[in-house]
């Protein structure tokens, strides 16, 4: 019995050892995020293929890899991260594939000032900068000089796209500032239960309080859950927004006491911050995913 | 090329956590390498507060110091403070699982810990992390460090063998010979706490888990001496990461995952015919004795 | 912690009734030794939610649950099917069960992640609830909850306990063993259920195991075994919420863990009889009486060997007879003064009344014991006095007269006539 499973094991060890010459392709780019493949998509021009790791509704703090996404990576000659460690352990691989591969963060041309730090912690950067069009545009411009020198023979396209690109989400900024703008001064908070959206905050002169930080691991207690309340109440804030990735479990207890205390607060929709939209939906791209969270914000709030 | 580098890294795996898995299945332990994947939170996070790195070595010192811790306290409640064995598991590891939580809530809730990071591994990115010095490529840095643990497990695990043997099947004759219980104990679960996070940086908290037990249980249906559990389980940790890997690739699934579960269908199997416990065997022998057939 | 604060009402409300429900609950499988089910049927509910997923198209918490709830029970069924078929232990069934259903959810995860459905990331953390983030719904699932395994418990209580001990039994009185066994099973997935979807895995399992396992150090009854691990489990989440609402970011689940943690080694340590102190200070008292004993005993034989009852002896004359070291000899006689049993006297000390009698019957016991091992034990001669010299302190008169009986030994009984061989 023992040598019948020994003598299978061995077979099917030596063909996995017989040498699999992997391709490389090299007229792909290969992005992690949803988000950071469709801002790619548009840099590019339609010769290059774009291949995205995390589909639609995927959160990068929970992407689980599968055997053809590892082909993909080992294939990939030019890989394009989001950066600020928001992929985590496989970005840190990754990154250390840079050499026998291109590897570029989006947000590796940032300066110290436009990256959003948390209390203390040097290594602790806020990833989450594509709330802010501004620092895409910023990335995208800077990040179009890499791709150019990637592929040189495209390079007029490149260019032409990452420009008219710019330009589109120019038009995307200043479209948003006035959605958001017409929320006034004092109904201008966002309540949601994770920390994403702080570049939102400051790009928008929003103000932004959540239940639960950055991480995953985190838990908030019950006097954070009280102090929200409070403060919800105190500053009779309009709405508060459910993420499409998270569970709504908490702001529905919190819009149960507050209701309790006598204080109506709706529930203004669900925002998209970690990923894209479903195929169906307007936020299917990163415009598409601005601008819907800008429409809810706006909606819920001014009214 | 990668996928025997993944094929081996799953199989060192299966063989480090399956030697001494075979231990803590005769102890009647089973459920401690889920303990441990759960109790090293506070000491990664307490490492991480230290060193405020994500990368740093310190982190898995951490977690294996407070994989030894846990099995400390479970002893004690066990043998000292008299609490049934599975109680004294569950006790220890949710404490020491909601201190990490506090502690990352408290002190790093406005870092992205993830200490996901240290203990959900991922088998498939093992081909690419290399070990590259001098422009010479070593291979794989999880593979190294997972068969450089193994040799060290082998050869503690074969001197200590007659000790550990005696005191998995029969403590008390041991301690009537005067053999230190104790001390062959806490080499084992501290052999055990190194191993499993050493492993869970490499392959994940779910396939170690399931290593250290699954091809075990299933060797020993099939054995009858210790040694012959040893070899089996061997084998069949052997076939787990093989075909659990071709599976994977078959089905585009978790490739941890899927040799998981590879390991529990030759269990299954196992359980259903082997020639002393099967049941398939006693299910057809009971109807062999069925009133209608004549002896 | 005020109460009028509705989320605080909530949260302690909740976790009072979710922690009576679990602990009960918990009781049943602390006594069969499978504490840690409530760890692997919730790890096991992970393929059922992505198949809930992946068959719904929906997030909806109800289709998830519904999921979640069918693989735990799956895996409860698997899981017993070890236990009963095969020579597997508990411990490692539930190590088997857990990991390979939790891999299968996880594979299934991937293939989720795979396809195109849409928002599906954290979909197990639609499941793993917070204890901060209770809602009025919680409380009335928690309260059904409980009501619902109260009551059941209450009917069903011998034979539940029945189901634990001694299952044979119960079959040979007729009674319909799989029925009950599928009520325990039924009450432990739909307690794992509701608790998971509020509180998370951990507390969960926490809740399932600690009140029992403390409690059990407080009582042999059964009855107040249940009673003491609900009133543990009620106040570990009254005073974990407590402690989560004197700061921001401290967790709650996670305090009521600790709380409970502390419950259990204030247990372990103090409860009366099974407790470590009150076995330390037993062992302590035994010693000093068995060294009291001896040292009186040593003395009757030097007095009654001259045959003077009321010899005051000296210190150097004991010590001719009987070795010992300054301290443990000036310890042995404290201890024997103290008890009574030695006076001071002129010239050194003396037996007291209380202590000539004792000395008689220790020696009394231990040439009882000698004959008795020479005797119905075969046991050489040589061997007869180490025992002795043990089990003179531990004879009851119960047990003197049993002996005695064995023996056919006249009721006065004395030990002069006897052999008494020293080692």
């Amino acid at each position: 019995m023992k040598k019948i499973f020994l003598l299978l094991a061995l077979i099917a060890l030596f063909f996995g050892c017989k040498n699999e010459q992997a391709q490389t392709k090299s007229n792909s780019i290969l992005t992690t995020t949803s988000i950071l493949g469709d801002i790619i998509r548009n840099m590019v021009p339609e010769e290059i293929e774009v291949i995205n790791l995390m589909g639609p509704g995927t959160d990068p703090h929970l992407y689980k890899a599968s055997p053809s996404d590892y082909v993909h990576i080992r294939e990939a000659q030019f890989i394009v991260l989001s950066g600020l460690h928001l992929e985590g352990k496989m970005a840190e691989v990754i990154l250390g594939l840079d050499g026998e591969k291109k590897v570029k963060e989006l947000t590796s041309s940032m300066t110290t000032e436009q990256i959003i730090n948390s209390d203390g912690f040097a290594d602790g950067h806020d990833p989450h900068v594509w709330m802010d069009v501004e620092i895409v545009r910023w990335c995208v411009l800077k990040l179009k000089t890499d791709l150019i020198k990637w592929f040189p023979e495209h390079r007029k396209a490149i260019n032409e796209r990452s420009e008219a690109y710019i330009l589109k989400l120019g038009r995307l900024n200043r479209e948003v500032l006035s959605i958001l703008n017409e929320v006034p001064a004092e109904r201008r908070i966002i309540v949601t239960s994770h920390d994403a959206l702080n570049y939102f905050a400051r790009a928008y002169q929003y103000e932004v309080r959540s239940l639960q930080g950055f991480s995953t691991a985190a838990e908030f207690g019950l006097k954070d859950v009280t102090a929200l309340v409070d403060f919800i109440i105190d500053r009779k804030v309009p709405a508060i927004f459910v993420e499409n990735i998270v569970s709504d479990q908490a702001l529905k207890a919190v819009q149960a006491a507050c209701q309790e205390r006598g204080f109506e607060v709706a529930l203004g929709g669900s925002l998209f911050t970690d990923a894209l939209g479903n195929e169906n939906t307007k936020a299917n791209t990163y415009e598409g995913m601005i601008r819907a969270n800008a429409i809810t914000i706006s909606h819920a709030l001014k009214n | 090329m990668d996928a025997v580098f993944i094929i081996l890294t799953g199989t060192l795996v299966a063989w480090l956590c399956g030697i001494l898995g075979v231990f803590i299945v005769l102890r009647k332990l089973s459920m401690l390498g889920d303990a441990i994947s759960h109790a090293v939170l506070p000491g990664i996070v307490i490492a991480y507060l230290i060193s405020g790195d994500r990368s740093s070595p310190l982190l898995f010192m951490g977690a294996a110091l407070f994989g030894v811790a846990v099995t400390v306290l479970i002893e004690f409640l066990n043998k000292k403070a008299a609490m049934q064995s599975d109680a004294s598991v569950g006790t220890s590891f949710t404490l020491f699982f909601s201190i990490g939580i506090i502690l990352v809530s408290l002190l790093a809730s406005r870092v992205d810990i993830d200490a996901d990071c240290v203990l959900h591994g991922e088998i498939g990115l093992v081909p690419f992390d290399r070990i590259v010095t001098n422009g010479i490529d070593f291979g794989p840095r999880q593979l190294w460090i997972i068969g450089v643990s193994f040799i060290v497990v082998t050869i503690v695990l074969i001197w200590a063998y007659k000790g550990l043997y005696l005191t998995s099947f029969n403590s008390e004759f041991a301690a009537s010979l005067g053999v230190g219980i104790a001390g062959w104990h806490y080499l084992l679960m501290s052999s055990v706490s190194l191993a499993t996070v050493v492993s869970f940086e490499a392959v994940g908290a779910i396939l170690v888990v399931g290593f250290l037990v699954i091809p075990p249980a299933s060797a020993w249906l099939w054995s009858r001496r210790l040694n012959e559990m040893i070899v089996l389980t061997l084998i069949m940790g052997l076939v787990s990461s093989v075909c659990g890997y071709y599976l994977a690739v078959l089905l585009d699934s978790s490739i941890a995952a899927t040799m998981c579960v590879v390991a529990l269908i030759q269990f299954v199997i196992s359980f259903l015919i082997n020639p002393r416990h099967g049941v398939l065997k006693r299910w057809i022998y009971k109807a062999h004795l069925s009133p209608h057939k004549p002896i | 912690m005020s109460l009028r604060e509705p989320s605080v009402r909530y949260v302690v409300l909740s976790c009072i009734l979710l922690g009576a429900a679990a602990s009960t609950v918990g009781v049943f499988g602390f006594l069969r030794k499978r504490s840690l089910v409530g760890e692997t049927v919730a790890h096991s509910m992970l393929p059922g939610i992505g198949l809930a997923f992946i068959l719904s198209g929906s997030r909806d918490p109800l289709f998830l649950v519904t999921g979640a709830v069918i693989t735990g029970w799956m895996s409860m069924g698997f899981m017993n099917w070890l236990i009963k078929k095969g020579p597997i232990k508990v411990d490692l069934a539930l190590a088997i069960t857990l990991t390979g259903f939790f891999a299968i959810g996880i594979g299934l995860m991937t293939f989720i992640q795979r396809g195109s459905f849409g928002d599906h990331s954290g979909l197990d953390h639609y499941i793993f609830g917070r204890a901060a983030a209770m809602d009025p719904k919680d409380i009335k699932v928690f309260g059904g909850l409980a009501v619902f395994v109260f009551v059941s418990v209450l009917l069903l209580f011998k034979e539940f306990m029945g189901l634990c001990f001694n299952r044979e039994y119960l079959s040979v009185l007729g009674l319909p063993v799989r029925f009950l066994e599928f009520a325990i099973s039924f009450l432990t997935i739909l307690a794992i259920s509701s608790g998971i979807k509020a509180v998370g895995i951990v507390l969960m399992a926490a809740l399932m195991i600690i009140p029992a396992a403390a409690a059990r150090y407080w009582t042999g009854s059964l009855r107040v075994l249940v009673a003491l691990s609900v009133a543990f489990g009620v106040t570990a989440g009254i005073l974990g919420a407590y402690i989560s609402f004197q700061a921001r970011s401290l967790p709650t689940g996670p305090f009521i863990v600790i709380v409970l943690a502390v419950i259990t080694a204030v247990s372990v340590i103090f409860a009366p009889e099974r407790g470590l102190f009150s076995r330390w200070s037993k062992r302590r008292r035994l010693k000093r009486r068995v060294l009291a004993e001896n040292f009186v005993k040593e003395v009757y034989q030097i007095v009654e060997f001259g045959k003077e009852r009321n010899r005051s002896i000296t210190k150097s004359e004991f010590l001719t007879h009987f070795h010992y070291n300054t301290r443990s000899f000036i310890r042995s006689l404290r201890l024997s003064v103290s008890k009574g049993w030695i006076l001071p006297a002129v010239d050194g000390m003396k037996l007291s009344q209380k202590g000539f009698a004792k000395g008689e019957e220790l020696n009394r016991l231990h040439r009882l014991w000698e004959i008795y091992l020479a005797r119905k034990a075969q046991t050489p001669l040589e061997k007869v006095h180490h025992s002795a010299e043990i089990i003179e302190h531990i004879l009851t008169p119960e047990l003197e007269a049993e002996i005695r009986l064995e023996l056919d030994l006249c009721d006065n009984f004395s030990p002069q006539n006897e052999i008494h061989i020293k080692a």
